[in-house]
This record gives structure tokens, C-alpha cells and sequence, in this order.
């Protein structure tokens, strides 16, 4: 494995970066995150379809750009950094991947509409119960029409197309459905989220349409959630790294004592521990995202990655409100904006006890 | 000269082929290797080298290694002595010294670190004055690797104490065999005694031995410093499996054995990553959630430094600027011991109140629990390396100084 990014890996990171700053910047996102929607629609179509990231890892034929998922990865890392508010790893990144690992013509069809940013989708797996694994949902299809309930969907409210991991009653399997975000008998009801930059929906089916668009396998489960985990990792190291440049730039210019609190070695020392630790994170998340191809390291590296990043970055955002003093504690600095992204990224999926627990066991230990 | 891949490859491999003898007395064969430049290939060829860029290294390297021949002496700090003197010394300083360094008929140790001077390394004060026609030197030096056998020393000692600290040293080459230099053994809280403290009392050195210009020391001790750092990030191991047959490797096992025999806690010293699912397993503690989730974090921690440091050399092959992973890797290292301790411990539960042989592991558990708190002080402590970070890496402003002024003046211990 290369241990470096490629330069045009570097020229996509540069490029994302300077349209997030122009477009989405903190002021910007502070508006609109109380807005119905809860993000700008129009930017996220000029990154989608107008800069060609909606479909970064889709292959070409489906209207992808037919790179792997090492550059999705490079383009969540900054989104990370600027706390993007829009529907791109719901709807560009896991389903997408729901419908790259479902495989079939009917989901095929489906993607050709969410690369082009035609239709915002999101994936709907996890339950009330907050487990991740299949055997958990009990959510069910029976001739075409959904019942049960699904929470925790990100960027639910607004969302066109919703993608839905449930049982299948006919073959006693499960399956990846499709069903219309305004369908008749779907209640998709906003709850109130610690996060403000990235809403969640809690959905109840009661015979909703809904049709088959792949059979969905143990091993399928395994490797949306690994992607998805190895995405997440990837926006929390960005993420990570603002919080440190945060801290950095106010302890360069905060006064007290007659120097700057950057001077001071209680600061430097928590900042310098600050950049060990996402450095670390950073090289799981690179390796992860390189990795993500590969079947047999897949999970071990989505469980290194998420644990990691989980980590550094819940300790970054405590310590960038630490090092801001009482000024971080108020609603008018931004530092709690990142510090509520941190707190529900590090949870959803496992947290790092979760999956570190993982880990060994996809060593072998 | 330039010089092509193909061509060192087969000027090495022809010399080797009529030159290597592995029954050769180990004197005479380093003696011939120093002659012929291709000892040390990337130093100056009037320096017994061959003006080899350092990417044609490995080349050389690899055709030792196929033969299993013998190189120059490598071990202690006698490179180090011998890059200092290549940088900074007089023709006649070379002359005397970098022949012997290289076939390893003299030994060498460095005194730096004082009691009163440890994270801050200028602030020596063993005192060198000039006395008609040699300098004379009283002090004390610790920490100093294989002092008892050294031949001669790197002295980093105050000749000025009027000046501020940085500009008030000079650099010497100490010959340790005199009445004046007295070693003894440090004994360490593992039990080990791996270094040594030096006295001087009125200890001489001829004027010639002095490295650079009087005031200068601290220029010079950097160079040291650097080679250090470099030489600690490059370990250049043999090669194994290959045939070792005949009596010059008797004499470079001789050599080996007197200079590591001190240093067999190393390796414990870095919290023995390696032991830690086998003792688990041992231990019957492999199913405990707490135990796994210490494991997993240590093995982690240890997966992604490996990782750091391999992105970190990839950006320097791609020329890019050393990024901040390079300095990290010290730090990391003392967060993995330190969390490898903490696992030994609960594998080894009760026994961890156990030393010596009939503790778990014939004593190298206990030997762990020991020799990790070395870790994070060696070669500069945890502190000193975040503060390294802070003002290097991040760029955050420096601590206001209490040192300035004349070295007399500033406090000390």
C-alpha cells in the first residue's frame, strides 16, 4: 500500500475545501440548520451534479465517477472540517453503497438517480432496540407493502427516496426495499437531535408500498456498515482536525497573564496530545479508506477506523471548549456545533468499545 | 564521479569476490574494507569512503548481505563520533581517529547528560579551563553508555561562564584511560546497570583534542544530536538464515556481546506489544471484556503508530515537507508501553507482585513492569517532546526564558 495520498487525491481535498468555505461556511450553516429543511439544497446540487461528487466510487455506466472510495473519503474529511449540513453521506455516500453491495438492475436504476442529485435518499436500518445487526430488525415486507418502525435515519425528513432494510416475509430473508418518501401510510416524524447540522427521522410503516430492489445477506449487512463506518471515520478526522486548529488559533491570540495561553505548557501539552491522537485516527481512516475494496480486511479496518476517530475526536471537541474556557461554553461560539457532531458521530455505529470489540474479532482473537 | 546502479552493484560484488574472507583475522579484513572506501561508501573519498550517494547504500548493503560479510564496527556511538569529527573536526583529528572507530580497535562514549542537566542539556556545567598548555576538566557526567570500556569520549563541558549558556560551551575528545577520569556503574530501579556515571578531577586534555572553536560546543553537540536521531531512526539489522561459517564471526560475536549484553531490558522497556494476546491467552483471561477492550486499544494504538510512521517516511520520499507525523513517533511509542503495562498487569493479576525467576515468564513480566517507566524519560522525556511538538509542529509561541544572561548568573541546581 502506498502510505500517501495521490496529488490528484490532494487536488480534489483542495478543491471541496475552497467550495465549502465559499458556500457552506459556519455563519451560513448557523441559518439554516433551524430552516424546515435543515440544509441548503442548492449547494448540495452543485456539489453533486455540477462538481461530479455525487456518485464518487459509483462506476461510470451508472453515472459515477468510477474512482474508488479513497476520494468519497477525501471529500468527507472536509466535509468534517466544515461541518457540512447536506445529505451527502446519507444519500451520496450509504445509499449509494446500499445499492453498489444490493447489485442489481433494479438498484442500478435507482443510483443513476441519486449520483445525479435528482433524488435525496437516505438509508433506513437501525431500530427503537439501537442495534446494528440484522437479527435485530423487525421491521417486515409482506406482498410489496412495509410495516414496523425505523429510527435514527440520518437526513430522513426531506428525503425523496428512502431505502429500507427489512424482513421479507415471502422467502424469510431480508431485503433491501425501496419506498416513496411521500408514501401513503409513512409517517417520517423529525426528532429533536443533540446534532444540529445533521437531522434524524423516526419512520413508521403501517402497509407501505414498497418494492424489492436486492436480497440483503448477513455478509451484505456487514459490508454496507463497514463502508459506512470506514466514511464516518473519515468525516470525524476532519472534524477532529478543525477542533485542533480551533484551539490552536485561539490559544495564539487569547491574553491572559500577560502572554498568550498558547505559551503556556498545560496548553501546548494538551494540544500536542491533541495531534497524536487524530494522527493516529488518520492513519486508520487512511488505511481504512484504501482498504475498502478489500473483502477479507474490510471489517478489521472499519472497526479500527471508527474506534480511533471516535476517540480523538470526542476528546478534541471536549478540549477545544477547555482550551476556549468560558467562552467555548456559550451558544455563540461554534465550538459546541462540532462537539454535538462528535457526540452522535461517536456513537452511531458503535461506539469505540463496540468496536474495539469488533476488532479482535475480525483478528481472529 | 557518478555513479550508476548497475556499476555499483558490480564494482561491490567484484571486490567482495576476490576481497571477502570469512576465516580472515576481523582486524586485517577492516583494515582492507577502510582502505578501500567501502566501509563507509557515502563518506568523502579522501575519509575512507567513495563520495556514494546515499540512495546507492542499499545496493552495497544487499551485496554484504548475500556474502554475509563483515562490515565496519557500527555499534555504541562510535558512528556518531565519527560523523561529529567528519563534520567539524581539523584533517589531523580525522587522521588520528576515524580509522580506528571504523575497525572497532577503539571504543568510544559520549557525556553529554549531567545530574544537574538533563531535559536541559545546555545548562552542563563540568568545568574545562584552559591551563598553559592543555585544558583541565572537573565534573560529572551520567547516563553515559559504555564508559567502562571506552577508549575515548565526546565531552560537551562550560569553558566560559560569562557568556549566556548556549554560547559558553566547547567540545572535546577525552582520552578516558587517565588517572582524573574515574566510571562507575548506575544502577537503575530495574535492577540492570546499563550506564555509567563519569567524575573528572583535574582530568587532561591535549590542546589538540579540541573539537571546533573554543564557544562552540553547542554547534557540535547538535550535529551529534542529529546523527542520533537518525541513527535511532534506521536500524540496519543482518541478515538471517544466511551461512555464517568461519572464525572472523567469532570475533564480531565477541564484539556484539560486550556492548548489547547491558541492554537486554530494551526491548521490555517498550512494554512487549508482542507477548500481549499469548499472555491473555496464558492467563485465561482472553474472554474478560475489560482485558479485551485494553488489549484491542493497545493493539490499535500500535497498529496505527506503525501506520504514522509509514505515512510519515512515504511524504519524504514524495519530497513533500516532513509533515507532523515524524515527531510523533517518540510520543506514540511511550503511550503503547505505557498502555502494554497496564495490560500485563491485569493478565498477570497477583503474580504482578512477583520478581525474578520463579515469577510468571521466568521474570520478564516483571521485567516489563519495571523497565516501561524508562520509556517516556530516555532521549528526552514525554514533556520535553510535547513542548517539541507544540512550538515546531503547531507553532504555538514559545515560554518566556529565565535563562538569559550570563551562564553565571542563571540559576541552577
Amino acid at each position: 500500500m502506498d502510505f500517501a495520498w495521490t496529488a490528484e487525491q490532494e487536488q480534489l481535498r483542495e478543491t471541496v475545501a475552497q467550495f465549502l468555505d465559499a458556500r457552506c461556511p459556519i455563519s451560513q450553516t448557523r441559518k439554516i440548520m433551524d430552516s424546515s429543511l435543515g440544509y441548503d439544497r442548492n449547494a448540495w446540487v452543485n456539489l453533486g451534479r455540477d462538481m461530479g461528487l455525487g456518485g464518487i466510487h459509483a462506476p461510470m455506466e451508472y453515472g459515477g465517477a468510477g474512482l474508488s472510495y479513497a476520494e468519497t473519503c477525501v471529500v468527507l474529511e472536509q466535509m468534517g472540517r466544515a461541518l457540512y449540513c447536506g445529505p451527502y453521506l446519507s444519500s451520496n455516500v450509504m445509499a449509494v453503497n446500499a445499492l453498489l453491495v444490493g447489485d442489481t438492475a433494479e438498484s442500478q436504476d435507482v443510483l443513476k438517480g441519486l449520483v445525479t442529485c435528482d433524488q435525496v435518499s437516505t438509508v433506513a436500518f437501525v431500530e427503537q432496540r439501537a442495534r446494528w445487526d440484522l437479527a435485530s430488525f423487525d421491521c417486515i415486507e409482506s406482498n410489496g407493502q412495509l410495516s414496523g418502525e425505523k429510527s435514527f435515519v440520518l437526513n430522513g425528513p426531506g428525503a425523496d427516496l428512502i431505502l429500507v432494510i427489512a424482513k421479507s416475509q415471502s422467502d424469510s430473508g431480508f431485503g433491501l426495499f425501496g419506498v416513496r418518501g411521500n408514501g401513503v401510510g409513512l409517517q417520517n416524524e423529525s426528532i429533536k437531535c443533540l446534532d444540529l447540522t445533521r437531522r434524524l427521522s423516526r419512520l413508521t410503516f403501517e402497509n407501505v408500498e414498497a418494492s424489492l430492489l436486492s436480497e440483503w445477506s448477513e455478509a451484505k449487512h456487514q459490508e454496507f456498515l463497514d463502508l459506512t463506518r470506514i466514511a464516518l471515520a473519515n468525516e470525524m478526522v476532519g472534524g477532529a482536525q478543525k477542533m485542533l486548529d480551533s484551539a490552536l488559533e485561539y490559544a495564539s491570540t487569547r491574553v491572559q497573564f500577560g502572554r498568550t495561553i498558547g505559551s503556556l505548557q498545560a496548553i501546548k501539552h494538551k494540544c500536542s496530545e491533541m495531534l497524536l491522537n487524530i494522527e493516529l485516527a488518520r492513519s486508520a481512516a487512511f488505511c481504512a479508506a484504501r482498504s475498502a475494496e478489500d473483502d477479507s480486511e474490510r471489517t478489521k479496518m472499519a472497526s479500527i477506523a471508527k474506534a480511533m476517530a471516535s476517540d480523538a475526536y470526542m476528546k478534541a471537541a471536549e478540549e477545544c471548549i477547555q482550551i476556549h474556557g468560558g467562552i467555548g461554553f456559550t451558544w455563540e461560539n461554534d465550538t459546541h456545533l462540532w462537539y454535538r457532531r462528535a457526540k452522535s458521530s461517536e456513537v452511531y455505529l458503535g461506539d469505540a468499545n463496540f468496536n474495539r470489540e469488533m476488532y479482535l474479532q475480525a483478528t481472529g482473537v | 564521479m557518478d555513479w550508476s546502479e548497475q556499476q555499483v552493484r558490480q564494482e561491490i560484488r567484484s571486490w567482495l569476490g576476490s576481497n571477502w574472507d570469512p576465516n580472515a583475522r576481523l582486524i586485517d579484513w577492516r583494515n582492507k574494507l577502510v582502505d578501500s572506501g567501502w566501509g563507509m561508501p557515502s563518506w568523502p573519498e579522501q575519509w575512507f569512503g567513495k563520495d556514494m550517494p546515499a540512495a546507492m547504500i542499499p545496493i552495497v548493503q544487499e551485496e554484504f548481505a548475500q556474502l554475509n560479510a563483515v562490515g565496519v564496527a557500527r555499534t555504541g556511538i562510535r558512528l556518531l563520533a565519527a560523523e561529529t569529527l567528519l563534520a567539524h573536526g581539523t584533517d589531523e583529528q580525522r587522521e588520528r581517529f576515524l580509522r580506528k572507530i571504523l575497525t572497532g580497535e577503539e571504543i568510544w562514549c559520549q557525556l553529554f547528560s549531567e545530574p544537574g542537566s538533563g531535559s536541559d542539556l545546555a545548562g552542563v556545567t563540568t568545568r574545562a579551563e584552559r591551563k598553559d598548555d592543555e585544558w583541565v576538566v572537573n565534573g560529572q557526567k551520567v547516563w553515559t553508555t559504555s564508559a567502562h570500556h571506552a577508549d575515548f569520549g565526546l565531552l560537551l563541558a562550560r569553558s566560559n561562564w560569562d557568556v549566556p549558556k548556549h554560547q559558553g560551551m566547547t567540545y572535546f575528545v577525552v582520552d578516558m584511560r587517565q588517572e582524573g577520569v574515574e566510571v562507575s556503574p548506575l544502577k537503575q530501579m530495574n535492577g540492570h546497570a546499563s550506564f555509567n556515571q563519569v567524575f573528572f578531577t583535574d582530568a587532561r586534555i591535549p590542546l589538540e583534542n579540541r573539537i571546533d572553536e573554543e564557544g562552540n560546543g553547542w554547534r557540535v553537540a547538535m550535529t551529534t544530536l542529529a546523527y542520533e536521531r537518525r541513527a535511532a531512526n534506521a536500524l540496519a539489522g543482518d541478515s538471517p538464515g544466511k551461512s555464517r561459517v568461519g572464525t572472523i564471526y567469532e570475533e564480531v560475536q565477541r564484539e556484539d556481546a560486550v556492548l548489547t549484553e547491558p541492554y537486554t531490558w530494551y526491548p521490555q522497556r517498550a512494554g512487549r506489544v508482542d507477548l500481549a494476546i499469548e499472555r491473555a491467552a496464558e492467563t485465561n483471561t482472553l474472554e474478560d471484556v475489560l482485558i479485551r477492550q485494553e488489549l484491542a486499544r493497545l493493539l490499535m494504538m500500535a497498529q496505527c503508530s506503525e501506520w504514522t510512521a509509514l505515512r510519515a517516511r512515504a511524504a519524504q520520499e514524495k519530497g513533500q515537507p516532513q509533515g507532523p507525523e515524524g515527531s510523533l513517533g517518540k510520543l506514540a511509542n511511550s503511550y503503547v508501553a505505557r498502555q502494554a503495562l497496564k495490560l500485563h498487569t491485569m493478565t498477570t493479576g497477583l503474580d504482578s507482585m512477583l520478581e525474578g525467576e520463579k515469577a510468571p515468564m521466568n521474570g520478564l513480566i516483571s521485567e516489563i513492569l519495571l523497565s516501561v517507566p524508562a520509556i517516556s524519560i530516555a532521549g528526552g522525556t514525554d514533556e520535553i517532546q510535547k513542548n517539541i511538538i507544540a512550538e515546531r509542529v503547531l507553532g504555538m509561541d514559545k515560554e518566556p526564558r529565565l535563562d538569559g544572561g550570563p551562564f553565571r548568573d542563571v540559576r541552577k541546581n
